[in-house]
């Protein structure tokens, strides 16, 4: 099983390699200052020389991050079962939910900072915003793909609505809300820092900003580095968590 | 023996297709007395499920009067146990889990469902299998589970629609026993829908034949063999007769 992961990570591995190799040879080779296009290893330098002024903004960014993906979450499956209620809701709310999304979310980060403050909730709020629409799609996609005999099953055992959902529906569509919640967490650092952008007195938006008006390049592609990694990081834990509630879908 | 668990009079079911209706299922008249297994046989396309469907309570009927232990038209979800030819076995529930079911919604304690559920895996050979997931199982076994699931939540009255049709043939005879074996452990009023005319002979005291769509009921055929049934039955000159009969009945439809 180890053994396995590893060699499914390999050609991944080998490219990641083949690119910051080709990257940091590029850098030394030409006459590209450092200032301006700093290599893989100076970018490594710049990290762990500024580790410890970066790590409170992390933990700001982080905190944001988490607060806005649990309301997603809690919001996202609220409204998957409401659209579940009847098919007249769902197609007048549907529509809606997908034209929201037109709506870009850097447009409206201005306003939540007037609305609601410097502080972390207008940040939560973008996060909440980035991450809602994915889990409540695919929630609501997983209770849709159900099998008809299966809610017929439960009908004829007389089941009541709240044994249905949480005897089948929801365990029906939680292999679909982890896909949803896979995507969103993948964007859910990226929306906090979007808040942050727009006003902050801490988190990475703040710090990359910073960064770059000082032309502190190397550290604009550490912090990068930074988001990746965390984005990275909670795109595993969803996947840990996942193998851990789906056993079944292992084999 | 002569009151019925089941009494059907003059069903009708219409759909309208195309501002059109057409009767899927018309002026039935049945009936299953208590512990009797009584089969369907008809072409494929005719109306059997949907006529299962309206005696298990998941659609209407357009016409017609159903009488459960005598009652009128009463709420019929609940009233029987449904089974499909799927397995329909929660993926994510271990068998035991799965056999519980329908105790678990009738709000049994988790204890005792898991008791009973344990009692009867044990009864019929399936305690091995009691912490496999479905996945796992042959298509015979999940089917094994299926009906100990519908018999643990009614073992009254049975629905079954084509239950072994997804079985390979060797299966399908162990499947036949076995079934027997369960039926006569509960003496269940059963009503059993298949193609297959040599298993409605094994396995039935009654069988209905209905004709292509508008189904409805062209002949009714007592099958007088002992019990146990035995495979061999099938070979006495009795029996090939009727199946012979049945056969040209559904081949001149
Ligand atoms: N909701 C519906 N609307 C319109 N027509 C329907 C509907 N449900 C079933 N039918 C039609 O009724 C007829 C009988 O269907 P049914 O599934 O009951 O037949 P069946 O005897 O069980 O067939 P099979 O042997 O294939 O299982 C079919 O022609 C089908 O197209
Ligand atoms: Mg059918």
């Amino acid at each position: 099983m180890k053994l396995k992961t590893i060699i499914n990570l390999g050609p991944a591995f080998v490219l990641f390699t083949t690119l910051f190799t080709v990257w940091e040879i590029f850098v030394q080779t030409s006459q590209i200052s450092n200032q301006l296009l700093p290599s893989p290893i100076v970018i490594m330098q710049a990290f762990f020389r500024n580790w410890n002024i970066i790590l409170p903004h992390v933990q700001q960014t982080l905190i944001e991050t988490l607060i806005g993906i649990f309301t997603a979450i809690v919001i996202g499956i609220t409204t998957a079962v409401l659209l579940d209620t009847s098919s007249w809701v769902k197609r007048a709310v549907y529509p809606i939910l997908v034209t929201s999304q037109t709506i870009p979310i850097i447009a409206l980060a201005p306003l939540l900072l007037i609305w609601l403050g410097f502080d972390i909730w207008s940040k939560v709020v973008v996060v909440t915003l980035f991450c809602y629409f994915p889990i409540t799609i695919a929630m609501s996609d997983g209770f849709s793909r159900i099998d008809k005999e299966f809610i017929n099953l439960f009908k004829t055992m007389n089941a009541s609505y709240i044994d249905t959902m949480r005897l089948l529906k929801f365990p029906s569509a939680l292999p679909a809300f982890f896909s949803g919640l896979k995507i969103a967490v993948t964007y859910s650092i990226t929306g906090a820092m979007v808040g942050e952008y727009v006003g902050a007195e801490k988190g990475l938006g703040v710090f990359i900003q910073t960064a770059a008006n000082a032309y502190a390049i190397s550290l604009v592609f550490a912090t990068i580095f930074v988001t990746t990694l965390l984005s990275m990081l909670l795109f595993i834990l969803v996947s840990i968590l996942e193998k851990m509630l789906l056993p079944w879908k292992e084999k | 023996m002569t009151t019925p668990k089941l009494e059907v009079k003059n069903l009708s079911k219409t759909f309208s297709l195309n501002s059109s209706l057409t009767y899927t299922v018309s002026s039935i008249s049945m009936r299953i007395n208590y512990g009797e297994f009584v089969s369907i046989i008809g072409p494929s396309g005719c109306g059997k499920t949907t006529l299962l469907n309206i005696l298990a309570g998941l659609e209407k009927q357009t016409t017609g009067t159903i009488y459960i232990d005598k009652q009128k038209n009463q709420k019929l979800l609940g009233k029987s146990g449904y089974m499909l030819q799927k397995p329909l076995l929660l993926p994510w529930k271990t068998v035991l889990e799965n056999v519980m079911l329908g105790l678990t919604l009738k709000r049994i304690s988790e204890k005792k469902a898991k008791q009973e559920a344990c009692n009867m895996l044990k009864k019929f050979g399936l305690s091995d299998y009691a912490n496999y997931y479905p996945h796992a199982l042959s298509g015979g076994m999940a089917q094994r589970v299926a009906l100990l699931r519908t018999i643990l939540f009614n073992n009254q009255f049975l629905l079954m629609d084509e239950p072994f049709g997804a079985l390979d043939a060797l299966t399908r005879l162990s499947m036949q026993m076995w079934l027997l074996d369960v039926w006569q452990t509960y003496k269940s009023s059963v009503l059993f829908v298949t193609h297959d005319i040599r298993e409605a002979i094994l396995l039935s005291d009654r069988i209905y034949v209905l004709s292509s769509s508008p189904a409805t009921i062209i002949k009714e055929v007592n099958i007088n063999l002992p019990r146990p049934r035995k495979h061999e039955f099938l070979k006495d000159k009795k029996t090939v007769e009727i199946e012979q009969l049945l056969e040209q009945l559904l081949l001149n439809l």
